[in-house]
């Protein structure tokens, strides 16, 4: 228990250290989101009247202030540009990546796993020069080239898949009954492709390298020894072999929420990372603060989750 | 005596002192604040460098760098390294400046070429900390087609986007003159007289004009396409095509493919996308056809009473959206709303009106009274004012507990009472326009859907593969290889619309070693436009025939300025050491020696002969 306290008071000190550096990074950004704002027939006084109005002519510290307050109380104001409230902009986006990359997170680990395992168990097999040798070959592939590719192939020549966003024009409205629609699927087939087709190589590798280890261990032989059948003896392996999987699930969860920019827009599909990318470009601070704010929190809890979960399945580590 | 370019009919001397005199109201004195280092030539001009806040002469990085470019170069120096910013996203403009570096290198001048992120470039343009030159390229808007959006913003004296502080005062009497002039024959003649002297004086360079406006549509299933000059077929700007292509198929709904997104349902708020989309779905008092003739739109007449006044008829049997009719209060509460309230977007439209009084209900006419006597009335003020139902608008502010900032409304069902309604909207996604077929324009097809595809490949991909019929063209134009590849896809038709676009660049005549007109005239030979436009635009452009802003095919062109100095580094050399200048050892170019009479005369004069400087005045 104390330990969990201790790491728990860390990610507090880890939050504030974020914050810190975000809002010095923030206020070294080139550019100034009052001329951008601002239509340019204006004069510079409205300018000058809005810089006043988004309190950025406050001296630093009091901005400094009243940026480390809001973000405690999750109170991220409105966005500048989008006439809504940076909580709703938040929920709506984040929720969309979620929907992309939730699914090919499941898909790469289950099957990640299986292969990854089977590609251990079997040491020296063609079976394992081939997964490791393709998964190498995904895992270097950019996922924009791949991106691309799948689009040309399956959607522009081929057109079996829609060439984009997350349902056909038209379709259903609201998250859920989205999610819940089989249009949603057929949009979700090639960017959850180009997910899975890399992420999968994570548990991959990783399962596999941690069955090489496990398959030399004495209980293996105890097993055996014990005429367990090799399909038992390879659950048992697979077992003990995942847990350096624990701690990977968690930080590929954090990257795959904050990393799929270039797949949002390739795919249209308008979630975290392309809403953060806009909110830099256009200096929308609020967006883009807490836009990194939480994708930091997210990485950290699931850091920390990982931490505990780890604590509990190994008893070693406690 | 007159003052006269090289082509095209004089400007009588008498009438530009005239103007120059009533515009700026006596002579010029030197002026120099009391806490300020700098002068200039004429005290009205001292407004732009006192504004409030941390700007030019408030500004250490624009004194920084302003200080140096006013001092007198010593014996044997150098031009020094002259600064131009690119915004990283522009790579074309890159390509260009690559080639106008290295032909400029060859005359002993050496560039410092930076890419920034578009964010820092549009600060530092914005503070006049961009360096030497400013690139600018043209997005066109309705209103953008009047004159003064170009020639008054990057030319007049006191505006602040003047990014080279060029204060030719003959230029500026005749921009006041023209903003003010209410009779469209005798505004022409000012602003042809104005371009005049912009190509005269050699203040901006065009290096191109274009790119062209090359567009592609499913021709398979659309006919009947408008293409109008500048916009083309596919701008939600100049929306003819969605009121007029008629279906091929049974399929009536136009899938229309946007580059920008869809941020916002509020036209007060909302940025250049949307504000179009809102111009479709609330009707504005005056279009352009397809040739940017003003046409009547929902104001269907109007009279001028004065130079400051106009009467309004509004067009009769108009309705909303949600079956009100559209009657004279409902205009009146919306000028009233944008004068109480507004300081977005339709400030610029309304910066100049005064009041309005409903004066015959029955015929629904409003008077609209403006501050002084004005010049953009129908080509601005009808062109940028929507018509907003009073019956739901009335208390919104008060409702929705916006305070004083129209901005902060949340318009999510927009009601208006044009040609379009507002159907399903996904935000970034996708927005459905359904077509009012009680619209005096009524639209042939049953619904425009625009879908966001942030990916120019994936806007291409989707016109191919039948998904989109066509791309929203105000910022995404084909270059000619697109073009050439979507034209071997069948169905697919390739449109090419006259432009009115242009690349350009702004020195900065107010500073070393720019204030030198002979200089400047050195540097226009060392451009290579036709390398721009067969080379990085691929053919898609056109050479410029003047130095002006409003290019051919624009209504308010001057179709005989002086021509641009053709490309001629040997020309531009014999230029310079004609003017006193000379080469170091290892080929940099050095300024005339400080006792050249000739070059302190030119330095000290800024503009051509002829012509009257306002602008900052050497130090020392």
């Amino acid at each position: 228990m104390a330990a969990v306290l201790r790491r728990v008071l860390l990610l507090a000190l880890t939050v504030w250290c974020i914050l810190s550096i975000m809002f010095v990074l923030f206020k070294l950004l080139p550019g100034d989101p009052a001329t951008i704002f601002v239509d340019n027939n204006m004069p510079m006084e409205m300018i000058e009247h809005q810089r006043q109005l988004w309190g950025l002519n406050d001296p630093w510290w009091v901005q400094y202030l009243r940026y480390i307050v809001n973000m405690a109380l999750f109170r991220f104001g409105d966005s500048f540009f989008q006439n809504q409230t940076v909580a709703d902009i938040l929920a709506e986006k984040v929720a969309n990546t979620c929907a992309m990359i939730v699914p090919a997170l499941l898909v790469s680990v289950v099957f990640g796993t299986i292969l990854g395992a089977l590609a251990g168990w079997k040491r020296g097999s063609r079976f394992e020069q081939a997964t490791v040798t393709t998964s190498l070959l995904l895992h270097s592939a950019p996922s924009f080239f791949m991106g691309i590719l799948v689009l040309m192939v399956f959607s522009y020549q081929l057109r079996w898949l829609p060439p984009g966003g997350m349902v056909s024009l038209g379709g259903p409205e609201g998250f859920w009954a989205m999610i819940a629609s089989r249009d949603y699927l057929k949009h979700l087939i090639l960017p959850g492709l180009v997910l899975v087709s890399r992420e999968i190589t994570g548990p991959i590798l990783l399962v596999r390298s941690s069955m090489l280890e496990v398959k030399g261990s004495d209980f293996i032989d105890i097993l055996r020894a014990k005429g367990l059948t090799e399909r038992r003896i390879l659950v048992h392996a697979t077992r003990n072999a995942l847990l350096p999987l624990v701690t990977y699930i968690a930080v590929m969860t954090g990257l795959l929420l904050q990393g799929q920019v270039l797949l949002e827009i390739i795919f249209a599909w308008p979630g975290i990372g392309r809403e953060l990318v806009t909110a830099l470009g256009d200096l929308d601070y609020p967006v883009a603060q807490a836009a990194l704010y939480v994708m930091a929190l997210v990485i950290l809890l699931l850091n920390l989750l990982a931490d505990v979960l780890y604590g509990l399945i190994d008893p070693r580590s406690r | 005596m007159t003052q006269q370019g090289n082509g095209g009919p004089p400007i009588a001397r008498r009438t530009l002192l005239q103007l120059a005199g009533a515009s700026i109201g006596g002579t010029a004195l030197p002026a120099r604040a009391a806490d300020s280092e700098f002068a200039v030539a004429n005290a009205k001009y001292s407004a732009l460098y006192q504004r409030t806040g941390t700007y030019y002469t408030k500004d250490p990085q624009w004194i920084s760098w302003t200080r140096p470019r006013l001092t007198w170069p010593k014996a044997g120096e150098k031009v020094p390294e002259l600064t131009v910013m690119i915004p990283s996203v522009q790579t074309n403009w890159l390509d260009a400046w690559r080639k106008f570096a290295a032909d400029a290198g060859k005359l002993g001048l050496k560039y410092n070429i930076q890419q920034v992120s578009e964010a820092r470039w549009l600060d530092m343009i914005n503070l006049h900390t961009h360096g030497d030159v400013e690139v600018h390229s043209a997005i066109l808007r309705p209103e953008r087609v009047d004159p003064a959006e170009w020639a008054t913003s990057r030319a007049y004296g006191l505006d602040r986007r003047n990014y080279g502080e060029w204060v030719n005062q003959q230029y500026d009497a005749l921009i006041e003159a023209q903003v003010a002039e209410s009779d469209p024959a005798k505004r022409l003649k000012l602003v042809q007289d104005a371009q005049r002297i912009l190509a005269d004086d050699l203040y901006i360079t065009q290096f191109g004009w274009g790119p062209g406006v090359i567009e592609a549509y499913n021709s398979a299933a659309w006919d009947g396409v408008v293409q109008t000059r500048g916009f083309g077929i596919g701008s939600f700007n100049a929306f003819h095509t969605f009121l007029r292509a008629r279906p091929k198929t049974e399929r009536r709904k136009m899938i229309v493919g946007t580059h920008s997104l869809l941020e916002t349902t509020s036209i007060i708020a909302a940025g250049n996308n949307m504000r179009a989309i809102g111009r479709m779905i609330y009707d504005r008092l005056a279009y352009m056809d397809e040739n940017l003739k003003i046409i009547p739109w929902a104001a269907e007449s109007w009279t001028r009473v004065d130079d400051r006044t106009w009467d309004i008829r509004l067009r009769p049997g108009m309705t909303f959206h949600d079956g009100k009719p559209v009657t004279i209060d409902d205009l009146q509460f919306t000028f009233d709303f944008m004068l109480k309230w507004e300081r977005g977007n339709f400030w610029t439209a309304n910066q100049f009106l005064q009041k309005t009084e409903v004066t015959d209900a029955a015929n629904g006419i409003l008077r609209a009274t403006f501050k002084q006597p004005y010049g953009q009335f129908e080509s601005y003020f009808l062109q940028l004012n929507v018509i907003l139902p009073k019956h739901i608008w009335h208390n919104m502010m008060a409702e929705q507990g916006a305070g004083d900032d129209p901005m902060r409304l949340r318009i999510d069902k927009p009601i208006g009472s044009g040609p379009f309604r507002f159907g399903r909207y996904r935000k970034d996604a996708e927005l459905q326009l359904i077509a009012d077929k009680s619209h005096f324009s009524k639209p042939s097809v049953d619904e425009v859907w625009a879908v966001v595809t942030p990916s120019i490949d994936g806007l291409l991909g989707r016109l191919q593969g039948g998904d989109i019929d066509l791309i929203e063209s105000s910022d995404t134009h084909l270059t000619p290889s697109q073009a050439k590849q979507l034209a071997d896809a069948s169905g697919i038709t390739i449109v090419h619309t006259p432009d009115l676009n242009w690349l350009h660049g702004v020195p900065r005549p107010s500073n070393m070693p720019w204030r030198d007109y002979e200089f400047r005239r050195a540097w226009h030979h060392s451009i290579d436009r036709e390398f721009l436009v067969k080379v990085v635009w691929e053919g898609s452009g056109r050479l410029p025939a003047g130095n002006t802003f409003l290019v051919e095919g624009n209504p308010w062109n001057n179709p005989s300025l002086p021509p641009v100095p053709p490309f001629d580094l040997d020309k531009a050399r014999d230029i310079l050491k004609a003017a006193g200048y000379s080469w170091a050892d290892d080929g940099r170019l050095v300024y005339p020696p400080p006792t050249d009479a000739g070059f302190r005369k030119r330095v000290q004069q800024v503009c051509k002969d002829g012509y009257t400087w306002g602008g900052l005045e050497m130090l020392g």
